[in-house]
């Protein structure tokens, strides 16, 4: 079951996005639980409660607390990494103080429902990715942690340190064994560094940076090749 | 011995210069820095040994043209520009070295003796002949396909030829000799003076064509803005009746009127013409242009753009990468049958992310896995200059055609480091 949230001051909206979210459940055979805020306030009220939807359809222009000032609530205060954002607007101009909340996608009133059914293709296919485990070994006992906490993973001499949102934890074994078995969305950047492109906030030719605030160097010998991956997974999403 | 070490060093200082004329021409940037080496040794080997074991011209001059044009292989660039520059490099090689025979000669001229100081002279006019062209002649060092390929190419054949006659004949005239070799040389070197200022006519032809887009674009997107605020004016002009006639209908008249109204309301202010208005002014002014054209051509247009007003790249940049893109798809969806073109435009993480795919009939001029053209006729300079913006960017361009869809996929980071 996913948990879908819906904020949006104009009524009518959210109805239609409901109604095409059920028509979408009713299609895939999926099961969504939907709730639905009028206000960015309440929205924030819930979240502070520990509630955390999977997918939220979030208003660009609310009254008072507008979409700008939950997305950035959620990223740096509750410090959420996971809820996917999608902006719905009026208007197809966007500040650049959206894009650095890491919106999944935008959409612009009035919603097709071609563009709905692509969208929701798009996270399902994240989600299912996301629900994948990766097992690692220390001292003969087994561990399994999902690869949606995994922010990256570093090598140092023969150790691996696996980096999740809020702990390291490190192990024995070797970086390129683990490259070879992880999802697409995790590459190499480093001999020693494997990052989750997923947590990326900024991504420049030469420079990384994780959503956790880490800064890696994209080594010289993995540049181009790096581009060419981020090229395939940014593609294989929309297909 | 001493003749094989003379000959052994002014060859290698001969493939030095040859090696510099190279870069006169193409983008140095080899990334196969081995194969390189051993294209030049394998070429002083066979000098070499063509200088020991036969002495026949012709011979020689046809292992000179393979071997250069074997040299030319690890750099970027089309077959034809490959054998112009061969041809260009070896005609003034020979025309050096033939001046520099007739200087010395006082002999027979078929006997072909080895003269140390023909070859110390023939290296140290082709270093005279690539500081000239590196100096004076060539400043356009592009990776273009040149037009007119076919007309240039025939001066240094010509010339090659005409030397080969001279030094098959049993000419005498040492002076007429040294005079038509002289000439050669000032011939060679004017083609390579040529060929820059065709090069340069073509990129500013390219430029024209760019900044004609440019201008159109910006026109198109004031006439866009005027025709929206007139709108928005005569609506707010006409608020106070349409205000009334709503609260009539609310009053009386059932709901699907009302609905019906308001749709029409927001018709009327719908701008047909504006397709984009993601506040970037130079992508929306060019992408509402360019698909104001392709909505007048072709059956189906999508387009999604999610961008932030501003990116970190510059409009002239994008203005050549999407303008020239979006030009070759619609030209080739519009003569193809589905007539169909998509535009995405995103941003993400730091990255504007481009994907345009058309449908085409036509068949693409490809070179190896290089698309020469995304037009079925066109020079390609428009596509090298993606290519150049592009790189730019530290960014990347995949072009790929399967079952008619023609797809080109572009990655720019707008960050610097």
């Amino acid at each position: 079951m996913y948990h879908i949230a819906i904020c949006d001051d104009e009524k009518g909206t959210c109805a239609r996005l409901e109604d095409m979210l059920r028509e979408y459940e009713k299609k895939k055979g999926i099961c969504l639980d939907i709730s639905v805020w009028y206000s960015g306030e309440y929205l924030c009220d819930f979240l502070r409660q520990g509630e955390r939807p999977d997918l939220l359809f979030l208003d660009i222009e609310l009254v008072s607390t507008d979409g700008i000032q939950v997305g950035r609530y959620i990223r740096e205060e509750l410090q959420d990494i996971d809820i996917m954002l999608v902006y719905i607007s009026s208007k197809s101009s966007y500040a650049m103080n959206l894009f650095r909340v890491q919106p999944l996608d935008f959409l612009i009133k009035p919603i097709a429902s071609e563009m709905m059914e692509e969208l929701m293709e798009r996270w399902l296919h994240i989600c299912e990715r996301k629900n994948q485990i990766f097992e690692y070994s220390i001292k003969g006992c087994h561990f399994r942690v999902p690869y949606h906490n995994i922010l990256y993973f570093y090598s140092q001499n023969k150790k691996i340190t696996l980096v999740l949102r809020d702990e390291e934890i490190p192990f024995y074994g070797k970086l390129k064994e683990i490259a070879a078995v992880v999802p697409h969305n995790f590459i190499m950047i480093h001999q020693s560094y494997l990052i989750n492109l997923d947590y990326v906030a900024e991504c420049s030719y030469e420079m990384i940076k994780m959503m956790n605030g880490s800064l890696l160097n994209i080594s010289q010998p993995y540049r181009k090749r790096v581009r060419e991956e981020i090229m395939r997974n940014k593609w294989e999403k929309i297909k | 011995m001493i003749k094989i070490f003379a000959s052994l060093s002014t060859n290698m200082f001969v493939l030095y210069q040859i090696r510099r004329f190279m870069t006169l021409f193409f983008d140095s940037d080899v990334d196969h820095k081995k194969r390189e080496w051993l294209i030049y040794g394998l070429f002083l080997f066979l000098m070499e040994g063509a200088f020991l074991w036969f002495r026949y011209p012709p011979l020689i001059t046809l292992i000179n043209i393979c071997m250069i044009y074997v040299a030319t292989l690890p750099y970027e660039g089309g077959r034809k520009k490959r054998i112009l520059v061969t041809l260009f490099i070896y005609s003034a090689c020979m025309v050096c070295e033939t001046l520099a025979v007739y200087l010395c000669w006082h002999g027979d001229a078929s006997e072909w003796t080895y003269m140390p100081e023909v070859s110390f002279i023939t290296a140290l006019f082709i270093c005279i002949c690539e500081f000239i062209t590196q100096r004076f002649l060539i400043r356009h060092r592009e990776l273009y396909d040149i037009p007119h390929c076919n007309v240039l190419i025939l001066v240094p054949i010509i010339s090659i030829g005409l030397l080969l006659y001279l030094a098959m004949s049993h000419m005498r005239d040492r002076n007429v000799l040294i005079l038509i070799s002289f000439c050669m040389l000032c011939i060679n070197l004017l083609i390579f003076y040529l060929y820059n200022v065709l090069m340069e006519t073509f990129s500013e032809l390219e430029e024209k064509i760019m900044y004609e887009r440019l201008a159109a674009g910006y026109e198109n997107q004031s006439k866009v803005m005027i025709q929206s605020d007139e709108k928005m004016q005569s609506l707010r002009h006409d608020m106070k009746h349409h205000l009334g006639e709503l609260l009539l209908m609310a009053e009386s008249s059932g709901k699907q009127a009302l609905i019906d109204y308001i749709r029409n309301m927001r018709t009327y202010l719908d701008n047909p013409d504006e397709y984009i208005s993601s506040g970037n002014k130079g992508v929306d002014s060019l992408v509402n242009y360019m698909l104001r054209e392709a909505k007048q051509t072709l059956k189906k247009v999508d387009y999604k753009i999610s961008i932030p007003r501003e990116i970190g790249i510059s409009s002239f940049d994008l203005n050549v990468i999407i303008g020239n893109l979006l030009d070759n798809a619609i030209h080739a969806a519009s003569s193809s049958r589905g007539k169909w073109l998509s535009v995405a435009l995103n941003f993400e993480k730091g990255m504007l992310f481009i994907r345009i795919q058309n449908s085409y009939d036509h068949i693409i001029r490809k070179q190896g896995t290089h698309y020469a053209s995304t037009r079925e006729s066109g020079h390609g300079i428009g596509l090298q200059n993606v290519r150049k913006a592009v790189d730019n960017y530290h960014g990347s361009m995949q072009i790929s055609d399967t079952d008619h869809i023609f797809d080109v996929k572009i990655l720019l980071y707008t960050l610097q480091k």
